[in-house]
């Protein structure tokens, strides 16, 4: 991030997200990612696909640096993650907005103070946190949970939530790990049109997901996992059919 | 700016507390008892020392002289026992005083010594009160090869075996706080680590949120100040309390030969100390545990 402004021309040059032969093994030996390689341009909307245990999660858990490549590199903006100090690390997150799969609330915290404290960690007045955080609930359809703590809600809601926490930093990349998971047809349908005009306000999107019919209904980008390779990578030409 | 993270970090310490009032209320209850224990061992090492240095105090040097020494020897002799080293004080007890304090120590018996006043068999002698107590075995030595001393007697051999005494409790008394101020850290460290444990997944969400390590710290280390503050207030205040009714009641009954220590000074400087180590652990003991689990 720090290049953008070292380096104007680096916005047009540089590709957001950029893999370049990236493996991953965790500590117990499971190889979650074999030498994948792909890079995500500023303002994409880019499916991630695979069967269970495919290393989608993983890939995520990479970009925001959660976990660091066993080898190849990551390149965010330009910039090794693993290369990042860790001021820069806390700053890149509080610029990626992440739905995690297991949503990641914290239990003794009010919806409210969960999605505000998105904005608290990136240095936010507390009256911008009394106009945003209302505003994102909306958008998300739970302007009357704000006041719920997480167990109170149903597990949509709960991811919702998650979402809301995600956008209310108005992030550069909005990564969401199987946002649809928990919703019913119409309710995951809203949200992908909620994504899908996030990304056409200039966020870049990834969305890992099973929902084929989502993905097949708006042609875009597909990135698909298997057994941690990368098997088929399709520009957004169209609908595109998985598996036929 | 560093005011407003300041401010989240107390009212999140705040909200904090009340919402885990449970185990709010366990945490500080466990201080409080570290703290009220560290806080009476310490009572009684100041007072077993206290009483250590009383008897020490009354030690002395009693030096008689020799029969018929003149004015001029006799004051020569208490210049010499002046200039010995570790003397701090020489006063001179005549034959007729020494008759007088007899009398009296004998209160009822003093019959026993009608008769005396016109045959003395006391000779003069010289009190030394000694510097420090262990030297009075040296003092009295060289007193002896004094000229015109006719002997010197200091409790021979009590002396040594009550200093051994004194010692011995100075020791004990130190090696009991010492101990209770290890266990007092290892409690209230435990305890407050404990408190924490349970919200390590919280901490490592704020942290892939973009935390940084005193975004997420501050808070936990207001509310280990404030479980330290409330612990270590609540032990001390019982403790002053209760030792202040203590010294109430020994001054109605004075039944003891030595009194306690109750110098306000001294108390306060506890009391204000107790206090201050609980907060500054409860701090620290909330800085160390949520280290671990920062590195997300
Ligand atoms: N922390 C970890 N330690 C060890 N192995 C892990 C860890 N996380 C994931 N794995 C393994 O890595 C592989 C890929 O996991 P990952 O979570 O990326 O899959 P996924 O594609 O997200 O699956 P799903 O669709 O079920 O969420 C799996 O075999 C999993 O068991
Ligand atoms: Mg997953």
């Amino acid at each position: 991030m720090s290049n953008k402004e070292k380096n104007p021309r680096a916005r047009e040059v540089v590709p957001l997200i950029k893999f370049c032969n990236v493996t991953k093994i965790y500590p117990n030996g499971v190889r979650a990612l074999v030498d994948v390689s792909f890079s995500i341009e500023r303002g994409e909307f880019v499916f991630v696909v695979g069967p269970s245990g495919a290393g989608k999660t993983t890939l995520t858990k990479l970009i925001c640096r959660e976990e660091l490549p066993t080898r190849g590199q990551v390149l965010v903006n330009g910039r090794n993650v693993a290369r990042l100090r860790p001021s820069e690390v806390a700053n890149l997150r509080r610029r990626i907005g992440m739905v995690f799969q297991d949503f990641r609330l914290l239990p003794r915290k009010t919806v409210f103070e969960n999605v505000a404290l998105a904005l608290e960690i990136a240095g936010a007045s507390w009256r911008e946190i009394r106009k945003r955080v209302p505003e994102v609930l909306a958008r998300v359809g739970l302007a009357d949970k704000a006041r719920c703590f997480p167990h109170q809600l149903s597990g949509g809601e709960q991811q919702r939530v998650a979402i809301a926490r995600a956008l209310v930093n108005r992030p550069f990349l909005l990564m969401a790990d199987e946002p649809t998971g928990n919703l019913d047809p119409q309710t995951s349908w809203d949200l992908l049109q909620l994504l899908l005009k996030i990304n056409e306000e200039g966020t870049t999107v990834l969305m890992v997901t099973h929902a084929w019919d989502l993905v097949n209904a708006v042609g875009k980008r597909v990135i698909s996992l298997q057994e941690g390779r990368l098997t088929e990578e399709l520009p957004a030409w169209g609908n595109y059919r998985y598996g036929t | 700016m560093a005011l407003r993270f300041f401010w989240r970090w107390v009212k999140e310490a705040i909200v904090n507390l009340v919402r885990n009032l449970w185990l709010a209320t366990s945490a500080v209850g466990m201080i409080a008892v570290a703290v009220f224990l560290l806080g009476f061992i310490v009572l009684l090492a100041l007072n077993a020392a206290h009483f250590a240095r009383t008897v020490e105090k009354g030690l002395e040097i009693a030096v008689f002289l020799k029969d018929g020494l003149k004015s001029a020897e006799r004051e020569e002799l208490a210049r010499k026992l002046a200039q010995i080293e570790g003397v701090a004080k020489v006063e001179f007890v005549s034959r007729q005083e020494a008759l007088e304090k007899l009398r009296r120590e004998l209160g009822e018996n003093s019959d026993l010594l009608r008769g005396l006043d016109k045959n003395n068999p006391l000779p003069d002698s010289f009190r030394l009160f000694p510097k420090q107590p262990q030297l009075v075995p040296l003092i009295a030595k060289e007193a002896a090869a004094l000229p015109g001393v006719e002997k010197v007697r200091y409790g021979e051999g009590v002396v040594e075996k009550l200093l051994r005494v004194t010692n011995w409790i100075r020791w004990a008394a130190a090696g009991l706080v010492l101990l209770f101020a290890v266990a007092a850290v290892f409690l209230t460290v435990t305890t407050i680590r404990l408190s924490i444990l349970s919200r390590g997944e919280e901490i490592s969400i704020m942290k892939l949120l973009g935390a940084t390590n005193w975004f997420v710290r501050g808070p936990f280390v207001c509310e280990g100040l404030l479980i330290g503050f409330l612990g270590a207030g609540l032990a001390t205040g019982f403790l002053a309390w209760g030792y202040w009714s203590l010294l109430w009641h020994l001054e109605e009954t004075t039944l003891f030969f030595f009194r306690p220590v109750s110098e306000a000074r001294t108390l306060i400087t506890l009391y204000l100390s107790l206090l201050f180590s609980g907060v500054l652990l409860g701090g620290i003991s909330s800085f160390i545990s949520v280290r671990r689990f920062l590195a997300v």
